[in-house]
């Protein structure tokens, strides 16, 4: 094998310094096969030199400089049937002839299913415009459950934020950031969420929403489920690339309807002419959507809304200096109006409302230079900017039986509460007793741009094809929002101030190089493909300095029966395929930055006076943020194999996989002691100061408090205190240590179309393994927890995967789905029936660490020592969790043991016996641990689309038809449950589609 | 498709297809019949749609109702002892019908919860309920001076009747034979050594903001006397400043109750609707309550064991629209029935008047007030009682009577839901 590639290698570098050989050109027209007219700006790809041209007004396109042989020519066009044939070029062509068919009903080979990319050498999977339509594409994340094994989006509505997440299981509380390394991007340009401050739960950073892209203007959405090429970084988790439409169409209305959302559109690709000199003066596509989705179809006061305009501005240049070399430039803009917003429903309590923007630009331009050189096969580059309005705003009525603190001071010490209008600075403000509305702000404004330079690089050599492609980006990360603020200090409750602009952008400089060979043996074919990425991210100004990464990839591709060999065998196409690869994620700033959070005690209360006058005494603390320099990025190990095979005309495609995250991003929590002065009430019991003529005062740095009396009459009089000890927790960004593994295996057969009743049947599916066992050492101090002493807590435990009862969970599901899918060419007209099935469902909590048991079974529920031998698994008993160790306050150094202390303090110091007790998590559920095998379900789909002519079109879905309202069985509680919260419920929609 | 309209039509009709069919209980006590005659049964429905009573013959009580699901409830008051019991019945129109109903005995207690109120009331501004104002009124039912100071409050887990009990197995309470009742959170207990109750005279004790409420809300109620008690102990973890405000300088820090957290959390969680709260006397709650050998598990947070001989009076209330979940947490022979309760209008549960003894005691001639009209019947439709015997007890004290109230150990007997607070004049 070694000697294999090594004769690759050099056959390829001597090949690169073979002098120059003869070329050729192929001149041809593209027409409309309907009507025989001239198909305009028609894309003309030569794939395999990938050399390309574009036809003019006349149909017209040249390509030159074309290497002798075989090739593969794609002709596309918006509207149009894409039309790819295999072609051999020993000779100059001059009139190469193509009809391209009109892309509608008529056809036979329209499909509604994702189909398979068969010249990727990974897993890859296009949903074309047809597909989209007729599901009625709402919300471009509902693509999703057109995968292998996909299931129908449960959420119709687009209130809650829709991300993607590519192989990953049907419970959301999987950890390792699966949406967030799942790349989305929008005809090249990335949606990021590195900028969101959001935080961050126990699974993870999310995804970017994908809620604002406008789902008519789609024209494909193309998914990479394996391992995508170097070209791609900042991802972990797969690439959604959705392309939206670009060519000369007609105006295209669409009106959409179900029962929560409303839709209309207008779209039109308008060619806008000549020069003088006959050169196009290109193309611009407009599309303007505004899509109305309410959560409750009885009230259209919840709602979500989107108002969306895209311009792309696209030419050729391919004279005068460009005759020979064109240029293909394309400039893209769209702008998004929108957001949630509750707003008040008449017959609630007025003015109470909350908004959400999710205003967003994005634009992006592209160029792409076809050189066609011996050295250089074209050059392309691009840029793009996201920038998001994400403000949010929260207007309450508030009130208040007597004024009512509310702490916003971020520096630390003891503060008495002021009100506004006496210190507008006060760190703490006294809310006045009464009615009043509080507006709440949040200020998030994340941006992400891009500039990338790639080249590609196309040779044949003999029979063998070669192409490199190398390139370099770069890209940064900012936000420009200010954070939380309020216009109504009197009111508003608790918050701090932390401006998100003050954040230092993250920079990221990648370089990456590829390898692509394509080798014929014999009547096989094997491509091979190699590619090394390195990530270089810069954080000026902070403890993250400069980390690099690096992402190798391999994917290789063998054809073993090609089709074009097979017609009338019975094995008509086989190949099989592997990848293995590395991807990396860079961090959010949630993870790099996260919001500071503050202690607070109340360490005075006086009493209050007939009129309502109270004071009050807060301690301060911000909670430390240790900046982890260490901090690694997270990386995704990708392994995968597929084989794709026509039987007899049934398609089988299958691919196996296994990933494995490493260093998944995670915030923890440390502590750290701390003092304060405490005044209890009762110390006003020696204050001569009359009650009414009090008036308090506190020492910023001791807490300690001091009545003056207003009149001036008696002296001033300072409280008797005591010291208090406490654990305040601080904040840190850490990478696991244990890798979360998902497994799986997708297949879909498409079984030979069935020509007497026009029906296809597709069987897919999707076998889904998860597993994860948390090891990292988690410092653990129960929260709101009285010591047996009556003071705080004074005792941290530390655990295997923190102090749960379970730090692991393995999951399993097959989701399998028939879609009988009937298409009526003669009367335009495509029916499909979908039966979406979930045969398996499994879940166990588990709780392991290395070298022994993490957690026991107990013969006694309410006795934690009475543990049993053996596994906890093996019980179905009260269960306990002892931490590894645990330190005190007094002596935090110390690593106590635990087991041994609890014992001996049973028999020697109940008070101990009693906060040690309160480490130890035990519950009397006698199932944690048990399997959990839900008993299967299924719900059925059902979609037609109607062409009426060329003029209009007409779709129609109902989903979970049937209205199943069965129950599934649980083996793990042994009850059962409503379906409810498995399937989407029953809902409909019609689409109306006009074109003119 | 009219035959089968027809057929559902005919099958809907309750005169032809369910019959009212007989069912007999028979009052048991301690494995024998408790053959006496006259004593008043009760068969409630479940979905509390209809109720009916039957008195016994030796201890036997028949009825004639519809098949169905009831509750039968039975309560015998004699000079110090009350007997409860309380059973689950079944009515089938093709079983046999009869049950028994299993007695428990206990014994009356002079301290008594006199009022409850925990729903809130609604805001001024028409925008919601205010919750933070619930207290709890302990009141002297006997003719002797009490000494209550070492008197707490508790109340039993779950919180909500109608949540689910991880202490109901196989529907029997698992505590039931095994002479505790689960305390959840915390127990309160008195400051002062020193707090003393006069013959017919009660204590207010605010359970959460002890100032005047009425300043901002209107509807609710003024917890700022000097006289009344407050449950108020930051130091313990309860730091909840909307709950715990800067309590009345009109209250002595005297007059605070003190509590251990053993439960997770910075407010005391007793239910704003459905809490079965009970008042006990124990010399040493905050040792017993930080003792660890004190602690059950079986709920999400420990709770702490209470002794049933420990419990003076206990109030059982049910939740109003969630009669499918609702069930009971104290045991028989502690309170053998239930008080629904409509929550944010400012419904208070008021116990009701023993008519009989009220008006035996020789000084209360010409002081007692009839007529009472400040029960809910009538204006909360499903779940409105009022107190049966007729007597308005706040008016009659004003007067100067002395009320004896009812001390069934039955919530269903002694408490009614009152339109208003009683301390709202």
């Amino acid at each position: 094998m070694k000697k294999f590639l090594l004769s690759i290698v050099i056959l390829v570098a001597a090949a690169a310094t073979m002098q120059a050989q003869q070329t050729y050109s192929i001149t041809g027209t593209v027409l409309n096969k309907t009507d025989g007219k001239p198909v305009e700006y028609a894309t003309v790809v030569l794939e395999t030199t990938e050399q390309w041209a574009v036809a003019d007004k006349n149909g017209n396109f040249t390509i030159t400089n074309i290497q002798p042989g075989k090739n593969v020519i794609s002709i596309s066009c918006l509207g149009f049937v894409t039309d790819t044939r295999e072609i051999v070029i020993n000779r100059d062509i001059d009139t190469y002839l193509i009809y391209l068919p009109e892309d509608n009903l008529t056809l036979e080979s329209v499909v509604v299913t994702a189909q398979d990319n068969s010249n990727s050498a990974t897993t890859s999977r296009t949903i074309d415009k047809t597909a989209l339509d007729h599901i009625q594409l709402m919300n471009v994340a509902d693509a999703s459950s057109l995968l292998p094994g996909g299931v129908t989006n449960k959420d119709p509505s687009l209130l809650n934020n829709q991300v993607f997440s590519i192989r990953s299981g049907m419970s959301t509380s999987e950890v390792g950031n699966v949406s967030f390394g799942t790349a989305v991007e929008v005809d090249g340009v990335r949606l990021s969420n590195n900028g969101s401050f959001a935080t961050v739960s126990t699974t993870g950073v999310a995804g970017a929403t994908v809620n604002n892209i406008a789902s008519t203007n789609v024209e494909s959405i193309e998914v990479i489920t394996g391992v995508p090429s170097v070209e791609y970084g900042d991802m972990t988790s797969g690439v959604v690339k959705i392309n939206t439409r670009k060519g000369r169409t007609p105006y295209t209305v669409t009106m959409s309807t179900n029962p929560n959302l409303k839709q209309v559109s207008l779209s039109k690709g308008f060619g806008l002419g000549e020069t003088r000199r006959g050169a196009s003066k290109g193309i611009l596509n407009t599309s303007f959507e505004y899509t109305v989705a309410t959560s409750d179809q009885r009230s259209p006061y919840t709602a979500y809304d989107r108002k969306q305009l895209q311009l792309t501005y696209s030419n050729l240049f391919d004279r005068g200096i460009f005759s020979r070399t064109p240029l293909r430039f394309s400039i893209s803009a769209s702008g998004n109006l929108g957001g949630s917003d509750s707003k008040a429903d008449p017959d609630a309590f007025s003015e109470n409302r909350t908004t959400q923007r999710d205003n967003s630009f994005r634009g992006n331009f592209n160029l792409d230079w076809l050189l066609s050189k011996k050295w250089i096969t074209n050059i392309e580059l691009s840029g793009s900017v996201v920038y998001s309005d994400k403000l949010s705003m929260e207007h309450v009525n508030v009130s208040f039986a007597q004024d009512s603190p509310a702490i916003h001071g971020t520096e630390e010490g003891y503060f008495v509460a002021q009100h506004y209008e006496d210190n507008p600075d006060a760190a703490v403000i006294l809310r006045p007793a009464g009615y009043g509305y509080s507006t709440m702000y949040v200020d998030d404004r994340p941006i992400n741009y891009s500039l990338k330079l790639k080249a590609n690089w196309a040779r044949k050599f003999g029979n063998i094809n070669n192409k490199i492609k190398a390139g370099v980006d770069w890209s940064a990360d900012g936000n420009f929002g200010i954070g939380k603020y309020s216009d109504t200090m009197t009111t508003v409750g608790d918050f701090w101030e932390y401006r998100y602009c003050d954040v230092p952008f993250m920079n990221n400089v990648a370089a990456y190089i590829e390898e692509n060979i394509t080798i014929p043996i014999g009547t096989t074919r094997l491509n091979l493909i190699a590619g090394l990425r390195n990530d270089n991210t810069i954080i000026r100004n902070s403890a993250y300095g400069t980390t690099s990464s690096l992402s190798p990839r391999f994917n290789m591709k063998y054809t073993i029966l090609s089709p074009k060999d097979r017609r009338g065998k019975t094995i008509r196409e086989l190949s099989v395929r592997a990848s293995w690869g590395l991807a990396t994620k860079l961090p959010s700033y949630s993870i790099l930055y996260p919001v500071p959070t503050y202690a607070t005690m109340r360490t005075f209360a006086s009493t209050s006076t007939a009129s309502g006058e109270a004071y009050t005494v807060y301690h301060i603390l911000p909670r430390t943020i240790e900046y982890n320099a260490d901090l690694r990025w997270q990386k995704n190990q990708q392994s995968e194999i597929g084989v794709d095979i026509n039987i007899a005309g049934n398609k089988i495609s299958l691919a196996g996989y296994y990933n494995r995250t490493l260093d998944a991003y995670m915030l923890n929590t440390g502590y750290e002691r701390f003092t304060f002065n405490y005044t209890d009430i009762s110390s006003l019991n020696s204050c001569s100061i009359p009650v009414d003529n009090r008036q308090f005062s506190v020492d910023r740095e001791t807490g300690i408090v001091t009545v003056s009396d207003k009149t001036g009459a008696l002296p001033d009089e300072t409280l008797s205190y005591r010291e208090r000890k406490r654990f305040n927790s601080t904040t840190f960004a850490d990478n696991s240590n244990s890798p979360v593994t998902r497994y799986g295996l997708e297949w879909i057969i498409d079984f030979k179309r069935i020509n007497p009743i026009n029906t296809t049947i597709r069987l897919d599916g999707s076998f889904y393994g998860y597993y994860t066992l948390d090891k990292n050492l988690l410092a653990e101090c129960p929260h709101s927890v009285t010591g047996a002493d009556g003071e705080y807590f004074k005792y941290i435990g530390y655990y295997v995967g923190g102090d749960g009862l379970s730090n692991g969970r393995e999951s399993q599901n097959v989701n399998t789905n028939i879609t009988i899918t009937t298409h009526i060419p003669k009367i335009r007209m495509i029916i499909s029936l979908r039966a979406e099935a979930t045969l398996h469902r499994y879940t166990r909590y588990l709780s392991e660490k290395d070298g022994g048991n993490r957690s026991y079974a107990l013969s006694d529920g309410n006795d934690i020592l009475s543990v049993m031998d053996g596994s906890a698994y093996d019980y179905e008993a009260p269960i306990v969790v002892y931490p590894e160790y645990y330190t005190t306050y007094d002596d935090p150094y110390t690593h106590r043991n635990f087991y041994e202390d609890l014992m001996w303090a049973r028999e020697n110091d109940p008070q101990m016996y009693s906060d040690l007790s309160r480490l130890a998590n035990n519950s009397i559920n006698t199932y944690w641990y048990k399997k959990d095998y839900v008993s299967p379900y299924f719900s059925m789909n059902f979609s037609i689309t109607k062409e009426i002519g060329d003029i209009a079109s007409i779709s129609f879905y109902a989903n979970n038809f049937f209205n199943n309202f069965g129950q599934v069985y649980s083996t793990r509680s042994g009850t059962r449950g409503s379906i409810s919260s498995y399937i989407p419920k029953f809902y409909y929609g019609l689409t109306l589609r006009l074109k003119f | 498709m009219l035959a089968a309209m027809a057929i559902v039509a005919t099958a809907c009709d309750p005169k032809t297809e369910n019959p009212p069919v007989d069912v007999t209980i028979t009052l048991m006590y301690e494995n024998e019949v408790f053959a006496e005659d006259g004593i008043t049964v009760t068969l409630t429905a479940t979905d509390n749609s209809a109720s009916y009573q039957a008195e016994t013959a030796a201890g036997v009580a028949t009825f004639s109702v519809l098949p169905g699901l009831y509750n039968a409830t039975a309560t015998v008051h004699t000079v110090q002892t009350v007997y409860n019991g309380t059973v689950a019945v079944t009515v089938s129109a093709a079983a046999d019908n009869s049950y028994d109903l299993e007695l428990t005995a206990s014994e009356a207690s002079q301290l008594l919860i006199k009022e409850l109120y925990i729903g809130g009331c609604q805001k001024d501004d028409g925008s919601g309920t205010f919750m933070y104002d619930k207290y709890v009124i302990l009141y002297n039912n006997g003719a002797t001076e009490l000494n209550i100071s070492d008197v707490g409050l508790a109340f039993l887990d779950p919180f909500n009747s109608n949540s689910t009990n991880k202490y109901m197995v196989d529907g029997v309470l698992s505590y039931a034979s095994q002479g505790w009742l689960p305390a959840g959170y915390a127990i309160w207990w008195f400051t002062s050594d020193d707090v003393i109750l006069q013959p017919y005279s009660q204590v207010v004790i605010a359970i959460e903001g002890a100032i005047d409420n009425t300043v901002t809300y209107s509807n609710s109620v003024d917890l700022s006397d000097g006289s009344y008690y407050a449950c108020y102990d930051p130091e313990a973890g309860f730091t909840n400043a909307s709950r715990y405000p800067n309590p009345s300088a009109n209250i002595p820090t005297s007059h605070y109750l003190n509590t251990f957290l053993y439960g997770k959390g910075n407010a005391w969680a007793i239910s704003n609707t459905s809490p079965a709260f009970f008042i006990l006397e124990y010399a040493d709650i905050e040792a017993f309550s930080k003792n660890e050998a004190n602690y059950d598990y079986t709920s999400t947070m420990p709770n702490v064991k209470v002794p049933n001989e420990w419990v003076v009076d206990g109030i059982e209330v049910y939740r109003a629209g969630e009669e499918a979940k609702n069930a009971k947490r104290f045991t028989p022979d502690i309170d053998a029935g239930y008080v629904y309760h409509t929550t944010k209008f400012g419904y208070t549960l008021y116990r009701n008047v023993d008519k009989a003894a009220t008006e035996a005691l020789p000084e209360n001639e010409g002081k007692l007030v009839y007529n009472y009209a400040d029960g809910t019947v009538g204006i909360d439709e499903t779940y409105g009682t009022t107190d049966p015997s007729g007597i308005d007890a706040e008016a009659s004290m004003a007067n100067g009577a002395h009320i004896i109230y009812m001390d069934t150990n039955n919530s269903t007997n002694d408490f009614h839901q009152r339109r208003a607070s009683s301390l709202k004049k």
